[in-house]
C-alpha cells in the first residue's frame, strides 16, 4: 500500500548471451535500466567498458514505413468525432502476435497500400481536371462548331462577350446599331448570356467606343477542338471510366483495412525490438562481457535472481547500494479498492521515492465528494452502468473508469439519503424511496446541514492531511517537529470544533483545553530554530499564518455544496421544462420524453465533469500542500509494450 | 404600486443573474474555442479534449441560469401565486443575485483565457490535459462561491 521498494542491481554477462538475456528480461518485464552511457562519464570503473552498438537504424526505418501505411489506413476510413477521446488497444493472444509476425508479409501490404494510395490520388486528380473542364464547356452545350474552328478571316474579327440577362435588350440595341455585326448567342450559365460577336474589322474603332459604355465583359473561350456537346458526352464518359477506376481501387482499400490489425501487430512488434535495441545501448561492454544496471521490486529480486541463475549460471549477480543523492524511479501497489485512485496521483504526480503515496488516503475522499457533487442515485445508477461497460469494454484506461464507478455508487448512497432521483420532487417518489429514517437530509431544505456537512468532510480531509504529515515525521525520527508542526495541530482544531459547538457547556471547556494544549505542544518544535528564544516569537506568528490557510482551504470545500445543488436544481429545471411541453396537444408525450432523456444526460455530463474536476482540485489545492510534493520518474521496465496491442501470455 | 416595484427589482435581480453570468461564459467560451479552432487546424484528433476545455467556462451560464430560476420560483412566476413583495424585499431578492451574476461574468471570461493557455498546453503535450483542465476550473472557485453566497443569501429571505 504505498510506494514499492526497489533494488538496485548490476549484472555481468557475457557478451555472446546478452541478445537472449535482453530478449528474456523483456518477456519477464521486471527490470528498469539504468541509462550507462551518462554514467560512464561520471565513474572511473565504468570507463574499463566500451558503448554497445545496436541495429536501431533499421527498425527505426521499418517502423517508419508501417506508421506511413498506418496513416494511409487512417485517412482512407471515415472517424467519428470522439474518435481517439479514449485510447484503445487490441488485445491478442501472443500466438497470434507470433504467426503474424511470422507470416505476414508487411512490407508488400505497406508498398500496395502506397501504389493504392497514389493511385487514388491520381485518380482524384483527373476527376477534378474533368469536372473543371466539363463545368467550362457547360454553358457552351448550344453552340455547334468547335470553338478551335472559330477564326478571324482578311476582314472580320470577332469577340466573345457576357452580360446580364437583365442586360440583354439594350446591349443588343446598341450593338445592332452597327450595320457591320453580327451576334451569335452561344451558351448561358445561372443569369448570364455569353455571346459571339463577329464584325467588320473597319467597325472596330466605333465597336470598342461603344462597348466601354455597355454592361458587357469580355470572357476567354474554354477552347477544343470538337463540338461542346460531343466533347461533354466524352467527358461524362471519361468521368464514368475513372469512377469505375476508383471503385475498384477502393475495393482493394477495403481488403486492405482487414490487414490494419495486422500491422498494428508487426508494427508494434517493431516496437519490442526498437526497445531492446535501446536497452543494448543503454549497457556497457568489455571485450566479451557486458555490464547491466538496473532497478528490480525487492519483492521481486529473490526470485527473479535464482530464474537468472538457473538460466544464465555464467553471470555475475549483485545488489548495488544507493548513491549518494541518487532516486530510484517509482511503481505503486494498492489494494483493488484504492488502485483506481493511483490515477487521481499520477495526474497530479507520482511520489517521489520513499515518500507517502497519496492514493489509499485520498480514494474514501475523493470517491465521497465526488458522489456528493451530483447527489443523485439515479445519476449513480447511469454512472455504474456505464463504467461496468466500459471496463468490459476498454483494455486501457480503466483506473479512471474505476474511479467513476465508486463515485457513482457513492453518488447512489448520497441520493438515497437525501431523497435524490433524477431531482423529482418528494412528493412524487414512491413511498418506499422516502421510508422513514432513510433520508437523513433534503438539500434544499436543510442549506445550512449541507453547508455544515461539506465543511465538516473538508475538516476531516485535512486532518487526515495533516495526520499522514505527522506519522511521516515520525518515521523518519523527526518527532519534535512532528509533534510541534502537526500533532499539536491535530489536537487544536478538534478543540477549536469542540469550543464553538458548546461554548460555555463543559465540552466548550474540554475544547478550550485542547486548543491550549495544542498551542503549547506547538513549542515542541521550538529547538528547530537556531536560537529557541527566537522561535518562541515566530511560533505564535506562524500558527496564525497556518490557521488562516487552514480556514480558507475549509471553506473551499463549500463548493461540495453548491455542485450539489447546481445538479438538483439544473434536473428539476429539466423535469419542470418537461412538465411544460407534455400540455402541447399530440407531440406532447414524446417531446417530454426526449427533454428529459436529453436534459438528464447533459446534466449528468456536465455536472459528472464538473463533479470530478473540483474533487481533484480540493485533493491537489487543499490536501496535498499539507504532506505532499511529488515528483518522481516512474518505474517503467524494459518491456513488451506497444502502440496499438497488448500481447496476452499464457 | 410598492408591490410592483418590489417585483420588478426582484425580477431584474434574476435576469441579471441569468444575463451577466451567461455573457461571461459567452465570451470564455469564445476565447477557448478560438484557441481550440487553431490546435484542431494542426491536430483534428483532438476535438473530445478540447471539446471539454472549451466547455468549462460554460458553468457561470449555468450557475447564473440556477440562480435566475431560483428566483422565478420565489416570486412565484412559475406557479402564478405571487407573493405581494415590499420594495425593500425586491432590493434583497436583487442583490443576493449580485454574487454570482457578477463572479460569473468576470470568472467566465478569466476561465476562457486559462482554457485558450490549456488548449496550446494540450497541442504541444497531450499528456496534460487533465492539467489544463485543473488550471481552468481553478478561476471556476470564485463562481462556486459566487452562487453559494446567492443561494444562501436567497434562501435567508423570507416574505
Amino acid at each position: 500500500m504505498a510506494v514499492i521498494p526497489l533494488e538496485k542491481i548490476g549484472i555481468l554477462g557475457l557478451r555472446e548471451e546478452k541478445e537472449e538475456f535482453l530478449q528474456w528480461i523483456q518477456r519477464e518485464e521486471e527490470i528498469h535500466l539504468l541509462d550507462l552511457r551518462e554514467e560512464r562519464d561520471k565513474k572511473e570503473y565504468l570507463k574499463y567498458f566500451q558503448l554497445s552498438s545496436s541495429r536501431r537504424g533499421e527498425i527505426e526505418e521499418n517502423l517508419h514505413i508501417i506508421d506511413r501505411a498506418l496513416e494511409d489506413i487512417s485517412s482512407f476510413k471515415e472517424k467519428g468525432m470522439f474518435a481517439g477521446i479514449i485510447p484503445e488497444k487490441i488485445v491478442i493472444d501472443e500466438e497470434e502476435g507470433k504467426r503474424v509476425v511470422e507470416t505476414f508479409a508487411w512490407r508488400e501490404v505497406c508498398e500496395e497500400i502506397f501504389k493504392l494510395r497514389k493511385e487514388r490520388e491520381e485518380i482524384v486528380r483527373r476527376k477534378e481536371a474533368l469536372e473543371r473542364r466539363k463545368e467550362k464547356i457547360l454553358p457552351f452545350l448550344t453552340l455547334e462548331i468547335p470553338f478551335s474552328d472559330l477564326k478571324p478571316t482578311f476582314s472580320t474579327r470577332f469577340l466573345f462577350l457576357k452580360w446580364k440577362k437583365k442586360d440583354d435588350v439594350i446591349i443588343k440595341e446598341g450593338i445592332s446599331a452597327l450595320p457591320l455585326t453580327y451576334l451569335e448567342l452561344v451558351g448561358k450559365e445561372g443569369n448570364f448570356l455569353y455571346y459571339l460577336l463577329i464584325y467588320h474589322f473597319s467597325e472596330e474603332e466605333k465597336l470598342q467606343e461603344l462597348l466601354k459604355n455597355l454592361p458587357v465583359e469580355e470572357f476567354s473561350p474554354p477552347g477544343g477542338d470538337r463540338i461542346p456537346q460531343e466533347e461533354l458526352n466524352d467527358l461524362e464518359k471519361q468521368l464514368k471510366e475513372e469512377e469505375e477506376e476508383e471503385r475498384k481501387i477502393m475495393e482493394k482499400i477495403e481488403k486492405l483495412l482487414q490487414k490494419e490489425r495486422s500491422l498494428k501487430i508487426i508494427y508494434d512488434y517493431f516496437t519490442f525490438l526498437l526497445n531492446k535495441e535501446y536497452a543494448h545501448e543503454e549497457t556497457l561492454e568489455s571485450k566479451s562481457t557486458f555490464l547491466l544496471i538496473g532497478w528490480v521490486k525487492k519483492e521481486e529480486w529473490k526470485k527473479l535472481e535464482e530464474l537468472i541463475k538457473t538460466k544464465f549460471p555464467s553471470f555475475y549477480l549483485t545488489s548495488l547500494p544507493l548513491e549518494e543523492g541518487e532516486e530510484p524511479p517509482v511503481s505503486l501497489k494498492n489494494p483493488i479498492f484504492f488502485k483506481p485512485f493511483e490515477a487521481i496521483t499520477r495526474l497530479y504526480s507520482l511520489p517521489r521515492y520513499g515518500e507517502v503515496d497519496p492514493s489509499p488516503f485520498l480514494a474514501p475522499f475523493f470517491a465521497a465528494f465526488f458522489g456528493l457533487c451530483l447527489t443523485d442515485a439515479g445519476y449513480g445508477i447511469i454512472m455504474v452502468i456505464l463504467s461496468l461497460f466500459l471496463l468490459k469494454k476498454l483494455s486501457v484506461g480503466k483506473e479512471i473508469i474505476g474511479v467513476l464507478l465508486l463515485g457513482g455508487l457513492s453518488a447512489i448512497f448520497w441520493g438515497t439519503i437525501t431523497g435524490g432521483w433524477f431531482a423529482i420532487p418528494m412528493e412524487y417518489l414512491p413511498s418506499f424511496l422516502k421510508k422513514e429514517g432513510l433520508i437523513k437530509f433534503v438539500p434544499l431544505e436543510n442549506l445550512m446541514f449541507f453547508f455544515t456537512l461539506a465543511l465538516s468532510l473538508g475538516i476531516a480531509h485535512i486532518l487526515v492531511g495533516i495526520g499522514i504529515e505527522f506519522f511521516d515525521k515520525l518515521r523518519k525520527g523527526k518527532i519534535l517537529e512532528g509533534i510541534g508542526e502537526n500533532f499539536s495541530w491535530l489536537v487544536m482544531i478538534p478543540g477549536l470544533i469542540l469550543y464553538f459547538m458548546g461554548r460555555g457547556s463543559p465540552k466548550g471547556f474540554l475544547g478550550l483545553k485542547l486548543m491550549s494544549c495544542g498551542f503549547l505542544l506547538s513549542f515542541a518544535s521550538v529547538f528547530r530554530h537556531k536560537n529557541p528564544l527566537l522561535g518562541f516569537l515566530i511560533i505564535p506568528g506562524g500558527i496564525l499564518w497556518k490557521f488562516k490557510d487552514f480556514v480558507g482551504n475549509v471553506l473551499s470545500y463549500s463548493r461540495l455544496m453548491a455542485l450539489g445543488l447546481a445538479t438538483g436544481v439544473i434536473g428539476m429545471v429539466v423535469n419542470t421544462i418537461a412538465g411544460i411541453t407534455k400540455q402541447i396537444p399530440f407531440l406532447g408525450f414524446p417531446l417530454m420524453g426526449l427533454i428529459l432523456v436529453c436534459g438528464h444526460l447533459f446534466n449528468l455530463a456536465i455536472n459528472g465533469l464538473g463533479a470530478f474536476v473540483h474533487t481533484a482540485r480540493l485533493q491537489f489545492v487543499e490536501f496535498f500542500p499539507y504532506f505532499f510534493e511529488g515528483g518522481g520518474k516512474p518505474f517503467t521496465p524494459l518491456a513488451l509494450e506497444g502502440k496499438y496491442t497488448i500481447w496476452k501470455r499464457r | 404600486m410598492d408591490t410592483a416595484l418590489g417585483l420588478t427589482l426582484g425580477i431584474t435581480g434574476g435576469a441579471l443573474a441569468i444575463g451577466l453570468a451567461g455573457f461571461g461564459s459567452a465570451i470564455g467560451i469564445g476565447l477557448a474555442a478560438r484557441a481550440s479552432a487553431g490546435v484542431l487546424s494542426e491536430d483534428p484528433e483532438k476535438f473530445g479534449s478540447l471539446l471539454i476545455l472549451v466547455a468549462l467556462p460554460g458553468t457561470q451560464g449555468f450557475y447564473g441560469f440556477l440562480v435566475g430560476f431560483l428566483i422565478l420560483m420565489k416570486l412565484g412566476l412559475v406557479t402564478g401565486k405571487i407573493p405581494a413583495l415590499t420594495p425593500f424585499q425586491g432590493a434583497e431578492v436583487f442583490f443576493s443575485a449580485l454574487p454570482v451574476a457578477l463572479t460569473g461574468l468576470v470568472s467566465g471570461i478569466h476561465q476562457g483565457r486559462v482554457s485558450a493557455a490549456g488548449a496550446g498546453l494540450v497541442a504541444k503535450q497531450p499528456g496534460s490535459f487533465m492539467k489544463a483542465v485543473i488550471l481552468s476550473a481553478l478561476v471556476e472557485t470564485y463562481a462556486v462561491l459566487g452562487l453559494l453566497g446567492s443561494i444562501l443569501y436567497l434562501n435567508g429571505i423570507k416574505f
